[in-house]
């Protein structure tokens, strides 16, 4: 049996310390969740049980958002000590889980596992970092600890973060202040904005990598920064990136949903095609709730 | 009720088990996957994933989709191999100290009596399951010797299950328990020819064949277009499936079929289960088993039953 000093993946009771609604049907939730919060990785998810009832019947994966340094609002001794004890999701009110979820209030508990999965790699990286980071709807909502963490990594170097951010309409277009306050340069795109003209953000990269990178070069001519695309939103748009990526072949890693049961990558409910290294005719299934959700782009068979 | 001692203690076949819980095979993996979360060493015995001959790699997703109190999925036996498994898995498995209980599955007799061979070398099994049942793939076998291909389970046919279990009974020693699926109109008279082919118990139920569809796509919601309904929804189909078969056969009966708490499982033992298996609620909480075994045990001291065996197909009818 493994110690608990070595447990990577917990179960706890997680107090809510606010819901709030951050746009219409998208919602932000704080949660006192210490043990969970300490070992959090961007990328990774909790997985919440929204009620004890038989439905809906499985938890709900949501990204970490973000981990907060707060005093525990349970203990006193804490007060002085700040210890990183919240987690924060955001996420949308899809259906009848995440339709519970927006119901919770102050004070009520989730019973929840994490952190799960495999996040964001940031140690195989060059660093200083010229991260672009490119969100789909919610899944605006890892990016936001990714920045932060990228930011943190190494503290003296100059990383510049550019944040690509797409959703169907202006008010689904969350999190910009977040960006802007860590010092990423936000750009937007609007499906049905008002101009009537349809920009999709794989439209922002694509014009983004055929011009210049941060550092006034082409990719691949000698920048001081390293280039890394980090993404998250709807299948089809990670497709997307994952294609115009062919022609720049920039390492980029893609955050995967897929319908889960387990969660612990036991049921092998998951999977997602992967390409075999060894043969490329071939592929393997690996495990977006163990393996992922994070991916390489290009080890992704669309 | 300090001083009464509770006897949880049961037995399937040759393998004792210090509690009747169990966990139901390809929801917990190989053990490893949940080794952070739960005390395995708490559970009355582990089966595993199904392994098969060689490695599989299981259905296209999507995999699984939701549905009122319960899963449909259609995994297909992603499994690495008996090999892969022996060198990969069966070490941690054996280490826990619980009773291994190793599911083998395939497409024909013969399959299942190579992997048999096989696992008979190996030290630390208890018993094997044999996955006669899954769903989600479809079985060859010969009946009149006529090739029978499509949605066919050897489990749907009373010859082909006696045969096979009868071919694996004569080259191992090891427990045998067979695995029924409930899409037959008889499932009593399946077990009926398990056990005739020498099986030590009975495994059921395994899932009911299902579908759902997105209406917006017209699209399967499973990537194998049918797949297994498990969870809450299928309890009173699994629960009169257990007491059909349990007053037709004179063998253990681990009772499964969306068991979600201690309650549900002494309803399965009730009607006749020496053990039951905890399947989906291993999803919705890891530590289902656990829990059930101790909701088992506060329920015998306070009832004053020493003995889980007493409750074994104690179901009171009245008479008129």
């Amino acid at each position: 049996m493994p110690e608990m000093t070595m447990q990577k993946m917990l179960q706890i009771q997680a107090k809510i310390i606010s819901n709030i609604q951050v746009a219409e049907n998208y919602f932000k939730m704080c949660l006192d969740a210490s043990a969970v919060a300490q070992k959090a990785e961007p990328g990774q998810f909790i997985y919440v049980k929204v009620n004890d009832k038989y439905d809906p019947l499985l938890r709900r994966a949501f990204s970490v958002h973000r981990i907060n340094q707060q005093p525990s609002v349970n203990s006193h001794q804490l007060k002085n000590k700040k210890k990183i004890n919240q987690i924060e999701i955001l996420y949308k009110v899809k259906g009848i889980g995440t339709k519970i979820l927006s119901e919770k209030e102050k004070g009520e508990e989730l019973d929840i596992l994490g952190p799960l999965g495999n996040g964001f790699n940031l140690s195989a990286i060059r660093y200083p970092l010229s991260a672009i980071l490119v969100a789909g709807g919610i899944g605006v909502a890892p990016l936001v600890f990714l920045a932060k963490k990228i930011y943190t990594h190494t503290l003296n170097a100059k990383h510049q973060i550019l944040v690509l951010i797409g959703a169907k309409t202006k008010q689904e277009i969350l999190c910009i202040k977040d960006f802007r306050d860590l010092g990423c340069e936000v750009r937007i795109a609007i499906e049905n904005g008002a101009s009537g003209k349809k920009v999709l953000v794989t439209d922002l990269l694509k014009e983004y990598l055929s011009t210049v990178n941060p550092e006034g070069q082409s990719y691949g001519t000698g920048s001081q920064l390293s280039t890394v695309i980090f993404a998250c939103g709807p299948t089809p748009m990670l497709k997307e990136i994952a294609k115009i990526n062919q022609e720049y072949k920039i390492p980029c890693q893609v955050s995967l949903e897929e319908k889960m049961a387990c969660g612990v990558g036991a049921c092998l409910g998951c999977v997602v095609k992967i390409a075999n290294r060894k043969d490329t005719q071939k592929f393997i299934y690996k495990r977006v709730c163990k393996d992922g959700p994070v991916f390489e782009a290009q080890e992704i068979i669309w | 009720m300090a001083g009464i001692k509770i006897h949880l203690e049961t037995k399937i076949g040759r393998i004792k088990l210090k509690n009747p819980v169990m966990v139901a095979s390809g929801t917990f993996g190989y053990g490893e996957e949940f080794a952070e979360l739960v005390d395995l060493k708490e559970i009355g015995a582990i089966v595993t994933k199904t392994i098969t001959l060689k490695p599989r790699k299981g259905n296209p997703p999507p995999r699984i989709a939701k549905s009122p109190c319960g899963i449909l999925n259609a995994i297909g036996l992603e499994n690495p191999g008996v090999e892969d498994f022996i060198k990969e898995k069966l070490p941690f498995l054996r280490k826990i100290g619980v009773p291994i209980i190793v599911s083998i599955g395939g497409d024909e007799i013969k399959e299942f009596v190579e992997l048999t061979r096989r696992l008979n070398k190996e030290d630390g099994i208890s018993g094997l399951e044999l996955n006669i049942s899954c769903p989600n793939i479809s079985q060859q076998f010969t009946v009149n010797s006529k090739q029978k291909k499509g949605y066919g389970l050897i489990s749907q046919d009373e010859n082909v299950t006696y045969k096979l279990v009868k071919a694996v009974r004569s080259i191992s020693s090891l427990t045998l328990i067979t695995k029924l699926s409930p899409n037959v109109s008889d499932i009593a008279s399946i077990g009926r020819a398990a056990v005739k082919g020498g099986s030590n118990a009975l495994s059921l139920i395994n899932t009911f064949s299902g579908m759902a569809i997105d209406i917006e796509t017209r699209n399967p919601r499973l990537g194998n277009i049918i797949g297994g309904l498990s969870g809450p929804a299928i309890k009173p189909l699994a629960l009169k499936a257990v007491w059909e078969t349990a007053r037709a056969v004179n063998a253990p009966i681990i009772g499964m079929g969306g068991i979600m708490d201690w309650q549900d499982a002494l309803e399965f033992i009730i009607v006749g289960a020496t053990a039951i298996a905890i399947g989906t609620a291993n999803f919705t909480n890891p530590r289902s088993a656990i829990k059930i075994i101790n909701g088992i045990e506060s329920y015998l001291i306070k009832n004053k039953i020493e003995s889980i065996q007493k409750l074994k197909l104690s179901l009171k009818i009245k008479s008129e």
